[in-house]
């Protein structure tokens, strides 16, 4: 079964993401901000991160830059899901190495088809 | 919200219109879907029952609530790449195989069912990232019965929900700019189409012959007579050796003329002829299509 890391600080939205992935069949995990998923990736890297953009401690672009700094031999695929929802913001995700990019709000069948097209489902 | 009682009688009538119009049958088991998509049409005609909607068209047979009516009943889901796995037995498959039997650098596309055009562009993508199919000429013609589809298609702009259902983030980089809350398809992937309101029981204007064709989710709507008469339509239309793409779940016969694909699902291949094909013989002679039987 392939794990997701939910790195959100909104609760709410850990809550809902949580639902519709476990409906999918996916194991997983959360964090609410990006020092404590940062943890948790040294402890196990996950198939897949969906990640905030806005956080407290550090934004969703410097987790994935700190991230990348890892060097893990199976890095995990990066989903962001962010309201950042301008071509610059895409961008600058994609160049700093997210996988796909999900734009608030969402629902089951985007989530699916971003996990399809990064390949975890 | 309008209060919609259930009216058996009137969905009865209304799932005829739909069969008259366009071929396509609902069955008893599927009439709730009438009522969930009539119900925009009722509210914005200030309507409050399908019979209210049955009398209003009766009343004028020939206006345009009937056509919008019709419409409404249609079913216009779609995605880009819808089902994943097809379009990508199409890039690394289909496309190079076509590439590799086309002499003259041609290739043309239809899209029989194409709803909002999503398909339609998703291929364009695909043809654009193909590099078999670089300095070839590529056309796609996109057909629907749908009016209001084809308009939407041809506008090229979608809501950002549609855009996150299936749409790879680097595709949308590539070939969209956000227009307000949506997005618009850039012109360059809209002028390899060409969409036109067409029903694929009277394609009369798709002419072909085509190299590949994508029929997904459409046959099933059809009972056994419209649908055989479908597959007709596709095979006149499909040269030798074309390739023919269907929904998950679709089958056809030997007898129409295609064989599946061992290697690939939902996928046929048009039966190699002695000769040309039939519309490559016609347009050969100058013969015209035969005319199409009335639908009802």
């Amino acid at each position: 079964m392939p794990n997701c890391l939910i790195v959100d600080d909104s609760k709410v939205i850990r809550k809902v993401a949580r639902h519709i992935l476990e409906s999918l069949d996916l194991d997983v995990h959360e964090a609410q901000d990006g020092r404590e998923a940062l943890e948790m990736c040294e402890d196990q890297v996950p198939d897949v991160v969906l990640l905030d953009w806005n956080m407290p401690i550090m934004s969703g672009l410097e987790f994935l830059k700190e991230l990348s700094r890892r060097n893990f031999a199976h890095p995990p695929k990066v989903i962001f899901c962010t309201t950042e929802n301008g071509v610059d913001h895409i961008r600058a995700a994609v160049d700093a190495g997210a996988d796909e990019y999900v734009m608030k709000p969402f629902d089951r069948d985007t989530l699916e088809s971003k996990l399809q097209i990064v390949g975890v489902l | 919200m309008t209060k919609l009682p259930a009216s058996g009688a009137a969905a009865g009538r209304l799932a005829d219109l739909l069969s008259r119009e366009t071929g396509q049958t609902l069955s008893e088991a599927r009439r709730w879907r009438i009522e969930t998509s009539l119900r925009p049409l009722l509210r914005a005609h200030g309507l409050h029952t399908l019979d209210d909607l049955v009398r209003a068209i009766d009343r004028d047979p020939a206006g345009p609530l009937k056509a919008e009516a019709v419409d409404a009943m249609l079913n216009h889901e779609s995605s880009f790449f819808r089902d994943l796995a097809v379009f990508q037995a199409i890039e690394t498959v289909v496309l190079p195989r076509l590439a590799s039997t086309i002499a003259d650098r041609r290739l043309r596309i239809w899209c029989a069912g194409c709803s909002t055009g999503q398909e339609a562009y998703s291929l364009a993508m695909v043809v654009k990232r193909t590099p078999a199919l670089e300095g070839w000429t590529v056309s796609i013609e996109a057909s629907d019965v749908s009016a209001l589809a084809i308009a939407k298609a041809k506008q090229g702009r979608y809501s950002q929900m549609d855009m996150q259902r299936g749409l790879p983030i680097s595709e949308l980089l590539r070939w969209f700019q956000p227009v307000g809350k949506e997005w618009q398809v850039a012109d360059e992937l809209r002028q390899m189409v060409t969409f036109r309101q067409d029903n694929i029981l009277q394609a009369r204007r798709a002419c072909g012959p085509f190299d590949l064709i994508l029929c997904r989710n459409v046959l099933f709507y059809f009972p056994e007579a419209q649908r055989q008469q479908a597959c007709s339509e596709l095979a006149l239309r499909a040269r030798p050796g074309a390739h023919l793409v269907l929904g998950a779940g679709e089958m056809l016969g030997a007898e129409t003329g295609f064989t599946a694909c061992r290697d690939l699902s939902c996928i046929y291949v048009a039966q190699a002829a002695s000769g040309p094909s039939t519309l490559v013989r016609r347009a050969q002679t100058q013969a015209p299509l035969p005319p199409h039987p009335p639908l009802s």
